[in-house]
Order: structure tokens, then C-alpha cells, then sequence
């Protein structure tokens, strides 16, 4: 029989952020976009996505080029377990975040009402977090807003592929500059939210 | 002053009616019939009633020849025991038509197929799939239904049908179009269009030439292609144009790909190596029944047979190869 | 073990300059797409075309109902321009695009999968076969 330990502060970590990822979707999806685009949406969901992956980056002393401290000062947050992000608060790897990713995406479309969005949601959304996590390479935890941008486009391009292969439509591609744009501003700014929480939660 | 008022009036009022005199109208219309869109486009000196004539006379014939509508002259006779049946004489036109189908292609095309036909649901909606173990009909059922087909056991009087066998059922499905298209061609005739273009679904016939003078053009869709994808362009006028092709209605279970002619011998989709058939004709019917028949009997008969086929013009076939061939008289512009 | 010497850092200016040319080529390529004339209008629904149209020689308001499958939406076609109507579509996106009489952009009703596409080539065709 196979044993394993189950960290179980990191797997209360990831459900509240899952949950919290799941209500600003839910949310979000209620309220119609000016910009009659199939695709455009603020993606708010998405901060909480990148806020976990650089979470655990700093937890694990990654990212940190601008000097910033690396053992982190206690401050007043409710949410236990990162009241005091140190040594030994639960990290949360790649796949980690790749879990809470999935597990918003499916419940998100159920509880959305139209299941059949899983399809493009996933598509879309896998695409956005690989693009992330290779941005993470490159960016500094100032400079989230950068992966958020490029995460979003990436999205924003998975979506049009889902869609020009579900309808057979390849015309559909004519999509792409608009929702380039709009992934580029709405990426940095949920880039800036997660960027705005996290160095609250760490200075 | 009065008097230049009055001329004025006179001669714009002139100018108006002698517009209203002669004006040639294009109309087209889309409607959705038999579970395919069909559009008919008319112009010339007409009455603008003429459309929803022409569409009540497709929903007339519609109400003979399907096989699904209680009460239909195709129900009545499948429903009837083995009694004959009096029907529509366009039904006997029709059902003789499919006979002689069966005749020129050694009874792979077969009316009587109606059995067999419905055992396969090729159009199921998606969310009818979800519930089915398998779409592929069993071994035993197809045994069956594949003993009922026989076109020998049509009996066809003056007025009336029968089919001996009372299990047996005709489906028209594969002729009932062109023959709908082509009523619909010879209403429009005798009413007076200058020219018209009628598409139902694929059955395509073309009367007369474009509003613009032209000839009228049409497309052949890239089997397996994306929609609007192209083999070519074939231009007509006074003919039909009518294609079938295996990826029209087809489903994929385990990894094989069950595509809608179905081989009256085996029971089965047919194995053949055409992919797409398309037909010039004189009228729609011989183009439907020709387009089915070469998927059935195979490129080599379809190159032997049909150039002595009366009102047969041309044809395009596309093989499994991809090579494209082409019989008689037809142009394929790419 | 310091994983920071893994990751290469970048300026912010270089990063603001890269997002800002992205954009702007987008908006470029955009703008172009918009451009193009649409004289062609091709209507697919669940991938079958349903009709052509040359909207420079439409003379008369024509309307075009998709009900097939589920689908609630309306084509409506005049002189030169289109619409899409959805009665039961939850975001009405296409609708709200309203008459579009220009450009390579498609009207999309992706629940009910409606494609118009649009081309200004002479693939002046009158029917489909096959």
C-alpha cells in the first residue's frame, strides 16, 4: 500500500485559492464586457493564478532580483497560514498552481451553467500557464505584470484555436489582433494585482 | 404657373409608372426543409409570390415522399402489409425512376432499402450520441433488414404500388431531392422566371443564366475540407449539378469511420473508391441517383456506364487516391 | 540553494517596449483587416454552408432564419451590410456587433455555432455542391 504524507497547510492553501479563484470567475462571468469580441473578459481569475506561482517562488527565495528581503516580515493578514510567509509556510510548486488551475476551470464551467465552455476554457487556460511559467524565467517579482500580459495573450490565443478547429472556421483567426491587445491590457493588469497583493504580503 | 405644376406632376407621375412596368427583380430566399437549407434564387418579370409557391411545393412533395410523415404516399405503402397502395402519380414517377436505378446498377441501388437505412442513424444530435453504446447497428439486425431488400418485389400499376414483401420498406431519401428540385425548376418555368438558381442541400439545378447575363457558377466542395474549400468550379446553365460524398453524414466509432451509402449486399457502408461524386444532368433525379451510384458501383463501372446513361452530361469524381477524374462533357475550372 | 541566479532579469523599459510593439503591429494588422471590403458573405452553420451572398447586387432586404439544431439566430442581409439577430444566445455578442459592412472579421455566434465570413475575392460563387 502506497504511503504518502499530505502536506495539509499547502492543501488548505490551495483550496482557499482555488475557492477564491472560482468566486472571482463566477463573478466576473455575470458581468457583460463593453466590446462585442467573442473572448474579451478581464480574466480576474487569473491574479490568483499568478499570485500562487510567485507566492511559492518567494516562499522558496526565487525571483528575488531587486533586493528584496528574503526573510520576510510578520504581518497583520487573516488568512492563516500565510500570515507568516517564512520557512516553513507550505510552498506551492508549478504543479500546485497547475492543480488549482483545473480544478477552477471544471468547476467554474459547472457552476457557470454551460459546461461545454470547459473545452475552450481549458484550452485556453493551459496555454496562458504554460506561457507564464516560462515568462517566470525571465521576470522578476516586480514585474508580474509581464508574465500576466503574456499569459493572457497566450489564453486569448488558445481560445481562437479552439474555436477555428470546434467550427471548422478558419476565418476565425481574424480575431487574433484584437484579442492580442485586449490580452496585453488585461494581463497586465491582473499581473499588477497579484503583483500589488504579493509584495503587500511580503514587505 | 398652375399649368407648369400640373405638367411637372404629370411627368414625374409618367416616369414612375413606366419604372414600374418593366422591372426585372432578383428574389432569393433561404429556408430551412428536409433538414437542409435550401435557397431559391429567381429573377426576372415575376410575381413575388412565386417563392412561397415554389417552397409549398416543396413541403407537398416533401409530404409524399418522406418516410418519417404518417400519412405519406412512402408511409402508407410501407405501413400497408403488402397491400397496394393508390398514390400520387409524381410518387409513381418517382418510385419507377429508383427502379430503374436499380436496374442500371446491377441492385446496388436499391429503393427497397428502407429497412437497412433506418437502422443507422447518421444524423443523430449530439446529444442522442451521449446516450448510445454503439451506433453501429448489430450483426443480427442487419441480417435481417438486408434480406428485405429486393427490388423484384415492387409491384407498380397505374396508379397504385405494392410491395409484395409486407416487411420490406422503400426509402427515398437518396432521389426524393432531385425530383423536388426538379418540380420546383418546371413550376418556376412555367411561370415565367428569366433565369433561376435552386439548391437543396447539394441538389442543385440552374435555369436560364444570372440576372447579369452570366453563367451561373458552382462549386465543388473539397471532400474533407473545410467549408468553402474547393476542388473547382463547374459554369451551367439549363442543367443540374448534384454531388454525394462519403463525408457527408458519417460517425467514427473505435477508429472506423461509418460514412451513410450503404451496401445493400453486406449491409454496410459501402466500401468503394470514390469520395466524392459529382453529376451534370439534364435534370436533378438523374443526378442524384447517378451521384449515389457511383459511390456504390465504383470508378471503373461509373467510367464504363454512365456516358450511356440518357440525359447524363458529365461527371467529377474524386478517388480515395485524390486523384480527380473526369467523364464527358464537363469543365472543371480551378 | 538559490534559485535566483536561474532567472534572468530584464529591464521594465524593455519589457513595456516589447508589449507596446506587440500592440501596436496588432493594431496595425487590425485596423488593415478592417479595411478590407466585404463583398462576399458566406453563412455556416455547424460547419454547412447555408447560403452565399454578394452583398453589392442585394436589392431587397432579406432575412435568413438558422433554427436548425437548437439555434435561435436571424441573418438579416441588406445593400451592402449584415447583422446577425440571437434570440437565445447568453452573451448576445453577436448582436451587439451590429451591422458589419466592411472588413475580413467574421460574426461568430459560437453557442449556436453561426459563422458569417466574409471575402472580397471574386470567389463569386452561386451554390456549393457536394
Amino acid at each position: 500500500m502506497m504511503m504518502r504524507r499530505v502536506n495539509v497547510r499547502r492543501l488548505t492553501l490551495m483550496a482557499i485559492l482555488t475557492a477564491i479563484a472560482l468566486i472571482i470567475f463566477i463573478i466576473e462571468a455575470q458581468i457583460p464586457m463593453p466590446i462585442p469580441v467573442p473572448g474579451v473578459k478581464l480574466g480576474l481569475a487569473n491574479a490568483v493564478t499568478l499570485f500562487a506561482l510567485f507566492y511559492g517562488a518567494k516562499v522558496r527565495g526565487e525571483n528575488l532580483h531587486n533586493g528584496a528581503s528574503r526573510m520576510p516580515r510578520p504581518i497583520n493578514v487573516q488568512i492563516p497560514y500565510i500570515k507568516h510567509p517564512s520557512a516553513s509556510s507550505p510552498s506551492l510548486t508549478t504543479i500546485n498552481v497547475f492543480t488549482i488551475l483545473l480544478c477552477r476551470i471544471l468547476l467554474g464551467a459547472i457552476f457557470t451553467g454551460r459546461p461545454i465552455v470547459v473545452v475552450y476554457s481549458l484550452v485556453g487556460g493551459i496555454l496562458g500557464f504554460v506561457a507564464q511559467i516560462i515568462m517566470k524565467r525571465f521576470v522578476s517579482s516586480k514585474q508580474i505584470w509581464v508574465c500576466g500580459a503574456f499569459g493572457a495573450v497566450f489564453h486569448n490565443i488558445g481560445q481562437i484555436v479552439a474555436a477555428m478547429v470546434i467550427t471548422g472556421t478558419p476565418a476565425i483567426i481574424m480575431y487574433l489582433p484584437i484579442l492580442i491587445i485586449a490580452g496585453v491590457f488585461t494581463g497586465v493588469l491582473t499581473g499588477l494585482i497579484a503583483q500589488l497583493t504579493l509584495s503587500r504580503l511580503f514587505s | 404657373m398652375k399649368r407648369i405644376s400640373l405638367i411637372i406632376i404629370i411627368v414625374m407621375l409618367l416616369t414612375l409608372l413606366s419604372g414600374c412596368a418593366e422591372r426585372t427583380v432578383q428574389l432569393s430566399e433561404t429556408r430551412l426543409l428536409m433538414d437542409t437549407y435550401g435557397t431559391i434564387t429567381i429573377h426576372g418579370d415575376i410575381d413575388p409570390e412565386l417563392l412561397d409557391d415554389a417552397f409549398a411545393l416543396i413541403e407537398e412533395l416533401e409530404g409524399l415522399f418522406s418516410m418519417t410523415i404518417e400519412g405519406s404516399d412512402v408511409w402508407r405503402i410501407n405501413n400497408s402489409g403488402g397491400e397496394a397502395v393508390q398514390v400520387d402519380a409524381r410518387t409513381i414517377e418517382l418510385i419507377t425512376t429508383g427502379l430503374e436505378f436499380a436496374e442500371l446498377s446491377d441492385g446496388m441501388f436499391d429503393i427497397t432499402i428502407g429497412r437497412l437505412s433506418r437502422l443507422w442513424d447518421f444524423g443523430a444530435a449530439a446529444s442522442d450520441i451521449a446516450s448510445l453504446e454503439s451506433r453501429v447497428p448489430s450483426v443480427l439486425t442487419i441480417k435481417e433488414a438486408r434480406e428485405t431488400i429486393n427490388s423484384d418485389q415492387m409491384n407498380v400499376a397505374e396508379n397504385t404500388v405494392q410491395i409484395v414483401n409486407s416487411d420490406a420498406w422503400i426509402d427515398l431519401g437518396a432521389i426524393a431531392k432531385g425530383f423536388i428540385a426538379d418540380s420546383v425548376a418546371e413550376l418556376l418555368i412555367d411561370r415565367g422566371v428569366s433565369g433561376a438558381l435552386i439548391d437543396l442541400g447539394g441538389d442543385v439545378v440552374a435555369v436560364g443564366y444570372r440576372q447579369d447575363g452570366t453563367v451561373w457558377r458552382i462549386a465543388l466542395q473539397l471532400p474533407f475540407g473545410n467549408p468553402g474549400e474547393r476542388i473547382g468550379v463547374v459554369e451551367v446553365s439549363g442543367v443540374a449539378v448534384v454531388a454525394s460524398g462519403i463525408y457527408e453524414r458519417q460517425f467514427e466509432e473505435n477508429g472506423i469511420i461509418y460514412h451513410h451509402i450503404l451496401d445493400p449486399t453486406t449491409g454496410m457502408p459501402v466500401i468503394t473508391d470514390i469520395v466524392s461524386a459529382t453529376i451534370v444532368a439534364e435534370n436533378a433525379l438523374i443526378g442524384e441517383g447517378l451521384s449515389t451510384i457511383a459511390i456504390l458501383v465504383g470508378s471503373e463501372r461509373a467510367l464504363e456506364r454512365f456516358e450511356q446513361v440518357q440525359g447524363f452530361i458529365g461527371a467529377v469524381l474524386v478517388l480515395d487516391s485524390g486523384e480527380v477524374l473526369t467523364i464527358g462533357d464537363v469543365e472543371l475550372i480551378v | 540553494m538559490n534559485k535566483s541566479e536561474r532567472t534572468i532579469k530584464l529591464s521594465n523599459r524593455f519589457w513595456m517596449l516589447m508589449l507596446g510593439v506587440i500592440v501596436i503591429i496588432s493594431a496595425i494588422i487590425a485596423v488593415l483587416l478592417w479595411r478590407v471590403p466585404a463583398d462576399y458573405a458566406r453563412i455556416y452553420h455547424d460547419n454547412v454552408l447555408v447560403d452565399v451572398i454578394n452583398l453589392t447586387t442585394v436589392t431587397e432586404r432579406r432575412e435568413i432564419e438558422i433554427t436548425r439544431d437548437n439555434a435561435n439566430n436571424v441573418v438579416v442581409i441588406e445593400y451592402g451590410r449584415v447583422r446577425m439577430e440571437c434570440a437565445n444566445c447568453p452573451d448576445g455578442i453577436c448582436v451587439r456587433r451590429g451591422w458589419v459592412s466592411g472588413g475580413l472579421i467574421p460574426i461568430v455566434c459560437l453557442p449556436n455555432r453561426v459563422v458569417i465570413v466574409f471575402d472580397s475575392s471574386d470567389n463569386d460563387v452561386d451554390a456549393v455542391v457536394g
